[in-house]
């Protein structure tokens, strides 16, 4: 019993002072992560919707959706599209709209800008998983995926691949990615225009 | 959650981000316990049945431990540990309670503790932030994904031993090689839609 | 035990991937940019560098029956210190390994490592043990990732360099486009490109471990003629 008792002792020692020090990390790491992510989420949303307001100012604004009583799950094109979250530009220019979605390999996180005559004013992918070198190229910073990217600015909530008589040109090998990214944009512009009645 | 979305995290699992085939988790069992096809039935049922209890496990310590009390960075160790003692107790328990089954895991249960498919499916879980059944869901499923890899890449193994091929792929290679190849077929699920 | 003859047998006699065969799922699954493979391979060598002194300073005073256990605790603590520093400092490497970091708990190359060599051997020598065989691991994932770039999209340094801007940490580097990535074999950056490529560097190794065992014998069997002659 007395070994059992010196083992159990010995085991929960050791975790103590691990998690005591992970602790201290913690407090350490805690700041600069939380100001990377929301410096990520700020610089997305002014890439697809640039807000000018004094430097200081809160330039999004976040929506409460609840008390608006709206599914947040549009159907575009029988795909199925989650609305994470709507911000207002604080200088009226229109929306910012979080998406999600599933790609060709897994969730795809993608912000819309939508301004307030229904038009997309571009979208950002902040989250995906998809294949490196075909549907990895929606989200890349290289001209393959800024000029696939670009196609977007300005279209209706009627976006359609070219594949199904639209505007937008599918990326090379990655028609799936490419299909979903135009659905969510589709509906991010259904979901701002059912909001604003 | 709805029931389709259950569905095709399910049918996500298995098919079309395999485990093995998509995302690389616990290849090293898969390689090491694949040369028949009963030892791979063998850590294949081992495998389901630890993912699923670990999920479920993983899941209520992670909820109504770690997030309350702010330790979410405590999860990897809390997790691990979590697994290390499930996996010790389901042995001490199968040896007690179904002997016949625990002759049939036999030396498979210990492995399963560093098997990352185990871990993986846990991390998993939070990230995608499944609720309770969706995690445990993903977990049972995704050890089938686990299983039909292994299961099927056993029998090809088995036909290795009549192929013929170049001598310095002997052994560890040529398995990597057909390894390749068994995956290369469960790329023509990605993308599937299912609903 | 010198420096040299371990740095011998971490990167090319006990290599922990290619000899010992530990640690293969993130081998395979994040060696699609230059950027990725040096920074796994860097973690993976800064925690086993610190797991090795820590299980080799407590050896003594650990009991022997919970001492996996112990292990598993430490190396979890190191790897979490490690995942929250870059997740603070080098996001973007945090975000590409994704969960690869947090799984090196589970890479057999560390618990192996103090299992075998820590729990026996003083603080020093396990230092440069952690040291060499982080290399080994590391040398293996850069050349992985050198050959599926190469083929896959034509580029070189993914992430860790640009054309413009030299060497970036933050792998915002568009890498040195050699050829059109349209000729590239892109079957080489997904999933089943990874099985090929380490199948084929396993052949190679073999192959070249063969060739060197056979022109050893050669010259043994050389030096028995001339010793009857």
């Amino acid at each position: 019993m007395n070994k059992i008792l010196k083992l159990t002792l010995v085991l929960f020692l050791i975790c103590a002072i691990v998690a005591g020090v992970l602790g201290a990390v913690d407090m350490v790491t805690r700041g600069p992560i939380n100001a990377y992510q929301t410096n990520k989420t700020n610089e997305a949303f002014s890439k697809v919707m640039p807000v000018h307001v004094p430097e200081g100012e809160q330039q999004y604004i976040p929506v409460d959706l609840k008390p608006l009583g709206l599914s947040t799950t549009i159907n575009s094109n029988g795909q199925k599209i989650k609305i994470l979250s709507v911000s207002k530009a604080a200088d009226d220019a229109g929306y910012v709209v979080e998406t999600e979605f599933s790609g060709a390999q897994g969730t795809i996180v993608m912000v819309v800008g939508v301004s307030n005559r229904l038009t997309c004013t571009g979208v950002s992918i902040t989250k995906h998983s998809e294949t490196a070198g075909l549907g990895a190229n929606a989200a890349s910073a290289a001209d393959v995926g800024v000029n696939f990217r670009n196609q977007f600015i300005g279209v209706s909530k009627f976006v359609q691949l070219k594949k199904a008589g639209g505007e937008i040109d599918a990326l090379s090998g990655a028609t799936i990615t490419s299909r979903s990214v135009t659905n969510a944009t589709a509906a991010a512009i259904e979901f701002v225009e059912q909001m604003l009645g | 959650m709805s029931v389709t979305e259950y569905l095709s995290i399910a049918i996500g699992a298995i098919l079309i981000n395999n485990f093995i085939f998509s995302q690389f988790l616990g290849c090293c069992p898969f390689l090491g316990c694949s040369s028949k096809v009963e030892t791979a039935t063998g850590m294949g049922l081992a495998v389901v049945f630890v993912m699923g209890l670990a999920s479920a496990i993983c899941y209520v310590v992670n909820e109504f431990i770690l997030v309350p009390l702010d330790l979410a960075f405590l999860q990897t160790l809390a997790f691990i540990l979590v697994i290390a003692a499930l996996v010790q107790f389901v042995e001490m328990f199968l040896k007690k309670a179904v002997p016949s089954l625990y002759s049939a895991l036999g030396i498979y249960l210990p492995l399963i503790t560093t098997n990352c498919a185990v871990l993986g499916v846990v991390l998993l879980n939070v990230q995608n932030s499944y609720d309770f059944l969706g995690s445990v869901i993903y977990g049972i499923t995704g050890g089938l994904g686990f299983m039909l890899a292994i299961v099927l890449f056993a029998s090809v193994r088995e036909r290795i031993a009549f192929a013929d091929y170049p001598e310095c792929f002997d052994g560890f290679p040529i398995c990597l090689i057909s390894a390749g190849l068994v995956a290369l077929a469960f790329m023509g699920f990605s993308g599937m839609k299912i609903f | 035990m010198n420096f040299k003859k371990q740095l011998k047998e971490g990167v090319i006699t006990n290599n922990p991937i290619l000899v010992q065969q530990l640690g293969m799922c993130a081998t395979m699954a994040i060696t699609t940019s230059l950027f990725n493979g040096v920074g796994m391979g860097l973690s993976v060598l800064i925690i086993l560098t610190c797991c090795n002194v820590a299980v080799s300073a407590i050896r003594k005073i650990i009991p022997d029956e919970i001492r996996l256990a112990i292990f598993v605790v430490i190396i979890a603590g190191f790897v979490t210190i490690v995942d929250l520093l870059l997740q603070a400092f080098i996001p973007a490497l945090s975000e590409s390994l994704g969960v690869f970091i947090p799984l090196i708990v589970v890479n057999c190359i560390i618990i192996g490592r103090a299992e075998a060599f820590c729990q026996k051997n003083p603080i020093g020598v396990s230092f440069t043990d952690g040291i060499t065989q982080g290399l080994g691991y590391t040398a293996v994932l850069v050349v992985m990732c050198l050959i599926r770039e190469f083929l896959g999209s034509g580029r070189f340094g993914g992430g860790l360099i640009d054309v413009t801007k030299g060497i970036t940490l933050d792998g915002t580097g568009t890498g040195i486009q050699l050829f059109n990535s349209d000729y590239g074999a892109s079957i080489l950056t997904l999933p089943v490109g990874g099985f090929l490529t380490l199948g084929f560097i396993f052949a190679a190794m073999q192959a070249a471990l063969k060739k060197a065992a056979k022109k050893k014998e050669e010259a043994a069997k050389a030096a028995e003629e001339e010793d009857a002659a």
